[in-house]
């Protein structure tokens, strides 16, 4: 694998498509596109008007007039001049890798990528807000509530690579948690223990890909599929079974929790500080996590088995048992994740309700080059882009919802090929260890 | 559910897994080390008793052979050989209506089988190369589903009535033989896709998006140029459908090939990208104006797929399947392109050395399994159909890589491994009647079966085997490369 990939990334200068003019050209598309609706599509005078939340008044008391009036109306945006404005800077960062260098271009892909995706969700946001009034609060605290499965996933993923073990089964994970914690909270009338029973659920299941690709050395995508399957299988014949008629009401999703003082903060304090316990949760893990594999002996050992397992064997570290802990822990948070879909966002399950979130979920991990606040950031991207999805549904835009609904996925795809190869998986990942 | 039924049930089973494991380790034996009575003796003994009551079994189904017209009689061969192969290589299904002489007829042979291991063997079963496959493979079957008939047993229905729809609802008379011929051809086409992209080292989980793209090719073209005669419209829809899926699949391989994006996420994304994009296609571009459903118009007559067995609603789609395999085999096995293609898949840095273009043939393979799976969709529209819902949901994609697990994609065997995968899905519905169980159990019983082909061991651990020359099936090679 090492040697593929360097023979890779030395071949590619020579070509003339290097990688930042191929996302050139997908800019320029964009471009295009934005310039030829905000020519074709927009009235010239219309605005759309943005909200920041409801604001305490004795704060707004002491900021100027027109602030407040802003604030309280919406503060108004020109939509088709800017519309206009970023599809010409999306023209710009188009057109700019295929003058410079190849070499200069490639070191400022990364920071285009995420630039040029602020610009289109914005863009998006101001194309559907026209003529109507919109709260930006509302939808920043929407994306981190949506990030949280993802981050969850990316983090589970995260444990398991950094171990040296790959897991394509995270989204079976989170359906088996979801499924049966949800039913373990209905029967036990009792949401606590659906949770616990969701996270035993991940964990079970984890513990199953662990036998199988660290004992067995079955392929590790293919030990993960398995998962995926009987996860299908085991949900469904849950659901049939004990969900469709059952004897109980539905049980409350957890309610939101703000946190005292930091809560009341203007516009921070809502995105932030009004959540339900596993964003929280989540938000907590991301920093311990970091902490844990960055500055801990054990997160050291925990990274040396992923990296050169051979090595750390001989410095006395079990490989195998450190793989299975790392997986199992992975299961775990996959498993709270499964519990954020039905116990604190639906209240019920659905037959593959996780909707290919875990996948996305890998994304986010290799997009934050398996790191945990790298992650993180890579999901917080997914959340706003599925929270822009939601308010564009709720704008009713005119765009087909089934197109609004594509762009997590797409989203992921553009993200995958353009960050893949500046990043590096750890590299015993995917590899069975064979004690000598 | 009386114990004595269970035991009986499992004594069988047993004893079956006594036979056949004697059998592979005969099979694979060199004649010069056969100390007593020779290889051809010995098959007689092993072979003789359940040919003959296979033979028997089978008589009460004679009455349903037709010889007229060609078609049925060739489906008559078919169903009269699969229900043959059921007995010898599952009896978990068949033993079930004739419990006594199924029993009796297992001991003898496994008596046969112990008396081999004491005379000539005396050791472990020991099955080499393919043998060896396809015995794991028939025993992580019965394995699964003896796990199944637990899980039917603890829910607190009757697993005996369970397993007799099952396997009714697959090869029980002729009418539900041709469903379940139906339902294996598209796991024909899409595990076809999935083996291509496995031989070439790629995980192509997006059969099911490429499915759907290539119905919806196959619905438009089939449903316009009103008037073309049947032999350029019914070539242009189909090559339509192929055409639409390889634009798919080659996407994320190129994405692999150009960027190194890994295809298992890239095909995952595709496929939810596919199913939303033919929503909208399908409710708001193509929509029938005139019916009351959210779907395309009819399928012209000149495009449609004409029924080859009279009362059935089988197609010439299985012929079409079938050919397939036929190309795919030749293709991978008998052409440049297929050897470069599974130089790739063996390693990259290899091919690349030897001069080979490794991008080219990634983008190959996952066209060609797009071509594959577009063809399955469109088949399924052209042939079933006629028509494609908005709502339309197969589900087969997880199941395109379960037959492909199966055959060990092997072309030939992706056969057999459709084949059993359409049966189970075609019969949970007749189970579901008669012991009021859940279809989704068959699910859980699939998803063990891939389970027990994915992990051999844990299956030739339980039953002594040692399998000598097999190789497993690779795939991951990391994210990066």
């Amino acid at each position: 694998m090492t040697s593929a990939t360097t023979t890779a990334s030395t071949a590619i200068p020579s070509k003339f498509m290097t990688r930042s003019r191929w996302f050139g050209v997908v800019y320029l598309i964009f471009g295009v596109l934005l310039v030829y609706l905000a020519m074709t599509a927009l009235d010239p005078e219309a605005v759309s008007k943005f909200r920041f939340g409801q604001i305490e008044a004795s704060i707004m008391d002491r900021l100027p007039e027109a602030v407040q009036t802003g604030l309280k109306q919406g503060v108004p945006i020109p939509s088709r001049n800017s519309m206009l404005l970023v599809g010409i800077l999306l023209l710009i960062t188009g057109v700019v890798p295929f003058l410079l260098p190849p070499q200069v271009a490639k070191r400022y892909e990364n920071l285009v990528l995420m630039l040029v995706f602020g610009l289109l969700l914005a863009a998006v946001l101001i194309y559907a807000a026209t003529g109507k009034r919109t709260d930006v609060v509302s939808m920043l605290a929407d994306g981190i509530r949506l990030a949280t499965p993802i981050a969850l996933g990316a983090l589970a993923g995260i444990l398991c690579e950094r171990a040296g073990v790959v897991n394509i089964g995270i989204e079976g994970m989170m359906l088996v948690g979801a499924g049966l914690g949800f039913t373990a909270s209905l029967y036990l009338q009792n949401s606590t223990a659906g949770l616990v029973v969701a996270i035993l659920a991940g964990m079970l299941m984890a513990a199953l890909h662990a036998v199988l690709s660290i004992s067995f050395k079955v392929d590790q995508i293919i030990s993960g599929t398995v998962i995926n399957i009987l996860a299908v299988g085991i949900t469904g014949f849950t659901r049939r079974s004990f969900l469709l008629d059952n004897p109980f009401g539905a049980p409350s999703v957890y309610s939101p929790i703000p946190i005292p003082v930091l809560s009341d903060i203007p516009v921070l304090g809502p995105v932030l500080f009004r959540h339900q316990p596993i964003v929280y949760t989540m938000l907590i893990l991301v920093f311990v996590i970091q902490f844990y594999l960055f500055r801990t002996k054990w997160g050291l050992r925990h990274r040396a088995v992923g990296e050169h397992p051979r090595a750390a064997d001989t410095l006395g570290i079990n490989v195998i048992r450190a793989r299975y802990l790392a997986v199992i822990a992975g299961g775990a948070i996959a498993g709270l994740a499964g519990a954020w879909f039905s116990l604190e966002t639906v209240g019920s399950f659905d037959d593959l309700m996780t909707g290919g979130k875990g996948f996305i979920a890998l994304a986010a991990m290799i997009f934050g080059n398996w790191n945990p606040i790298g992650a993180f950031f890579g999901a917080l991207l997914f959340g706003f882009a599925d929270a822009l999805q939601i308010k564009l549904q709720i704008l009713e835009t005119g765009i087909p919802y089934q197109f609004i609904g594509m762009l997590p996925y797409v989203l992921t795809m553009i993200v995958l090929a353009g960050v893949i190869g500046k990043t590096t998986p750890p590299a015993a990942d995917g590899v069975p260890y064979e004690k000598q | 559910m009386p114990a004595s039924q269970l035991i009986l049930f499992l004594a069988g089973l047993i004893l079956w897994a006594i036979w056949i494991a004697a059998l592979g380790d005969l099979v694979s034996r060199d004649p010069g080390e056969i100390k007593r009575g020779s290889r051809g003796l010995w098959l007689v003994g092993f072979l003789a008793l359940p040919v003959i009551t296979g033979i028997i079994f089978m008589i009460p189904a004679a009455k349903q052979f037709a010889v007229w017209p060609p078609g049925d009689l060739i489906f008559s061969i078919l169903w009269f050989f699969a229900r043959f192969a059921s007995w010898l290589g599952l009896p978990v299904f068949t033993g079930l209506d004739v419990a006594p002489i199924w029993i009796a007829v297992w001991a003898v042979s496994a008596l046969v089988g112990v008396a081999y291991f004491l005379l000539v063997s005396r050791s472990r079963p020991t099955i080499v190369g393919s043998v060896g496959d396809i015995i794991t493979i028939l025993l992580a079957v019965n394995t699964a589903l003896i796990i199944g008939y637990f899980l039917i047993l603890v829910t607190g229905s009757d697993p005996i009535a369970a397993y007799q729809g099952l396997y009714e609802g697959m090869i029980g008379d002729k009418a539900r033989f041709a469903e379940t011929l139906v339902a294996m051809t598209p796991f024909v086409l899409m595990g076809l896709a999935v083996a291509v992209g496995f031989m070439t080292g790629l995980f192509n989980i997006g059969a099911e998006g490429q499915f759907y793209v290539g119905a919806m090719a196959a619905a438009v073209v089939g449903s316009s140029f009103e008037g073309l005669p049947l032999l350029i419209h019914l070539p242009l829809t189909v090559g339509a459908a192929m055409l639409g899926g390889g634009i798919w699949g080659a996407i994320p391989g190129f994405l692999k090939a150009r960027f190194g994006a890994h295809e298992v996420i890239n095909t995952i994304m595709m496929n939810y990208i596919a199913v939303k994009t033919v929503d909208y296609l399908v409710k708001n571009v193509f929509r029938d104006p005139t019916a009351s459903l959210d779907r395309t118009p009819y399928v012209l007559e000149s495009a449609t797929l004409p029924i080859w067995v009279s009362n059935s609603r089988l197609h010439f789609g299985f012929w079409i399947a079938i050919a397939a395999v036929a190309v795919i085999w030749w293709l991978m096995y008998k052409t440049t392109w297929g050897f470069q293609m599974r130089t790739v898949g063996a390693s990259h840095g290899a091919s690349r050395y030897a001069g080979m273009k490794v991008g080219r043939n990634i983008v190959l393979a996952m066209a060609i399994g797009g071509v594959l799976s577009g063809l399955a969709g469109g088949g399924e529209v052209i042939g079933l159909n006629g028509y494609l819902p908005a709502a339309f949901t197969s589900g087969s994609g997880f199941d395109s890589i379960a037959v492909a697990l199966l055959a060990k994609s092997n072309p030939i065997a992706i056969l057999p491994a459709a084949f059993l995968w359409g049966g189970l899905r075609n019969g949970a519905g007749l189970m579901q009647v008669r012991a009021g169980i859940s279809r989704d159990l068959i699910d859980i019983v699939q998803a063990f079966v891939i389970l027990f082909v994915a992990a051999p061991q844990i299956v030739r651990f339980i039953y002594r085997l040692r399998v000598v020359g097999v190789k497993q099936v690779v795939v991951s090679r990391g994210w990066g490369s």
